[in-house]
């Protein structure tokens, strides 16, 4: 029937009118209020009184004062809070009642329902990174180190379980600071992570930077990476060569000890004999360092070598392959002591 | 005199005694004013009175269920509200009479005293 739509439409309108009219009241008040009001303007109308029922806005101020609530305008300041948050909050009844009602939808909703306690370490954790980076105004590894620092982790990571069950609230903006840390978790999470990982990084390569020392250029000979004490230079005949002086594309003499003034030099290759390496006595440049092979030497009671007990170094080969074409002399010379080898591969080294 | 006036102070009463007749919800305890004679009840007033009594403790409520209409919210008059009624009903006797002797005094209608409810 046409006319009963037209009248229930008016009740509704009505009613709605009412309500906005009260709107300034808690909505529970409201709610209690006004819950039967469609049923009995129905009833009213049914009851042969007409459909008109006056100005809503009078007719909530006669509800209100009946009421013994307070008069419209009273509590206006309260309005727009009240109003953002039930919007917000309906709104949001709204998505979820529609995800909700779709499968992947629920399933998906589930899921985060399970996860709810990882994001609940999650975001202890972010808050913690967050609240350190701004305390310490400087980017924060992703965990701390062995140090204090665990202390507030560990306390915000706690207080963000506790909230997440619910409990540890005793004020209401309490709640609206854990949905503000939860929002704040999901931007800065990636960001966060992205610092920290970067931190590692850069520590790992300052520590293995610090371990790798690059050899002065002056002195001392690495070779494969390993320390040179003593060369010993074979001529194209392939006999050992003695008072070699070597010189590098600098015109540099090359130099094994780091330190030319010393007077003798460990040699790192004859493991644990108590030799010593000492300098030429002939040479006049680098304090004879730069005359090979090295002779060893013993040391006395100051630590200084003693010259009369300057001999050869073994040399590691007694004869190598001789170069194409290289004459080579029949007999070894009686200075060298040859070493009971058999011939080394022209590798050498 | 504009009875509405006078209404707003004795709504209470009027609807705490129609309920303890009956329960009723809203419009049902409208109508029944309505019916008692007082033509002039405004039923946002009833409405709110009826909240502000359950606020106070006076009535207890609960909601009956119907097939083919809405759900009713029905008040009941509890032990607190008899006794407030009971209150109430004795100012009111005792307002009402003296009220009455001093605008009466020497009219014609001294004789006859109305009673709100009384048919």
């Amino acid at each position: 029937m046409v006319g009963a739509v037209t009248v229930s439409g008016r009740v509704h309108e009505f009613a709605m009118a009412v309500r906005a009219a009260l709107a300034d009241l808690p909505v529970d008040e409201v709610d209690e209020l006004t819950e039967g009001l469609e049923a009995d303007l129905a009833d009213r109308v049914a009851d042969g009184d007409g459909d008109d029922f006056g100005d809503p806005v009078e007719y909530a101020d006669e509800l209100r004062r009946a009421a013994g609530l307070a008069e419209r305008g009273a509590i206006a300041t309260k309005r727009r809070p009240v109003d953002v948050g039930r919007g917000v909050r309906d709104a949001a009844t709204a998505v979820l009642a529609r995800i909700r009602s779709s499968k992947i939808g629920a399933e998906v909703l589930e899921l985060f329902a399970v996860l709810g306690p990882a994001f609940w370490l999650l975001r202890g954790w972010a808050v913690y990174e967050l609240l350190a980076t701004i305390v310490s105004n400087s980017e924060q590894p992703l965990l701390p180190g062995a140090d204090l620092r665990w202390i507030p982790l560990l306390a915000v990571v706690v207080c963000s379980v506790q909230w997440g069950r619910g409990r540890w609230l005793p004020w209401r903006w309490l709640k609206a600071v854990r949905v503000l840390s939860s929002v704040a978790t999901v931007v800065a999470v990636i960001p966060l992570i992205g610092i920290g990982v970067g931190n590692i990084t850069n520590d790992v390569w300052a520590e293995a930077s610090s371990s790798y020392t690059v050899p002065t250029a002056q002195s001392g000979v690495l070779a494969g990476g390993t320390v040179v004490s003593n060369i010993f230079a074979y001529g194209p005949d392939g006999k050992p060569l003695k008072d070699v002086r070597l010189f590098d594309d600098s015109g540099d003499p090359i130099v094994t000890t780091t330190d030319p003034t010393q007077s003798y030099l460990d040699d790192a290759n004859q493991n644990g004999s108590d030799t010593y390496l000492v300098p030429s006595q002939a040479a006049s440049g680098q304090n004879g360092w730069d005359v090979y092979p090295l002779q060893q030497a013993s040391l006395d009671a100051n630590g200084n070598p003693v010259p009369s007990t300057s001999r050869d170094v073994v040399p590691p080969f007694a004869q190598i392959q001789p170069l194409i074409g290289a004459s080579v002399a029949p007999t070894p010379t009686a200075a060298m002591t040859p070493k009971p080898s058999a011939h080394p591969s022209s590798s050498g080294r | 005199m504009d009875t509405t006036q006078l209404l707003k102070g004795v709504l209470d009463v009027a609807v705490l005694a129609v309920i303890q007749d009956e329960d009723g919800y809203g419009y049902d305890v409208v109508r029944r004013l309505r019916q008692a004679g007082l033509d002039d009840v405004g039923d946002a007033s009833v409405y709110g009175t009826l909240r502000r009594l359950y606020a106070a403790g006076a009535l207890s409520t609960y909601v009956v269920a119907s097939d083919d209409g809405p759900h009713r919210k029905y008040y009941g008059i509890n032990a607190q509200g008899t006794a407030l009624l009971a209150r109430q009903r004795e100012t009111w006797n005792l307002f009402s009479g003296t009220m009455s002797r001093l605008v009466n005094r020497g009219s014609a209608a001294e004789a006859r005293i109305r009673v709100i409810g009384e048919k």
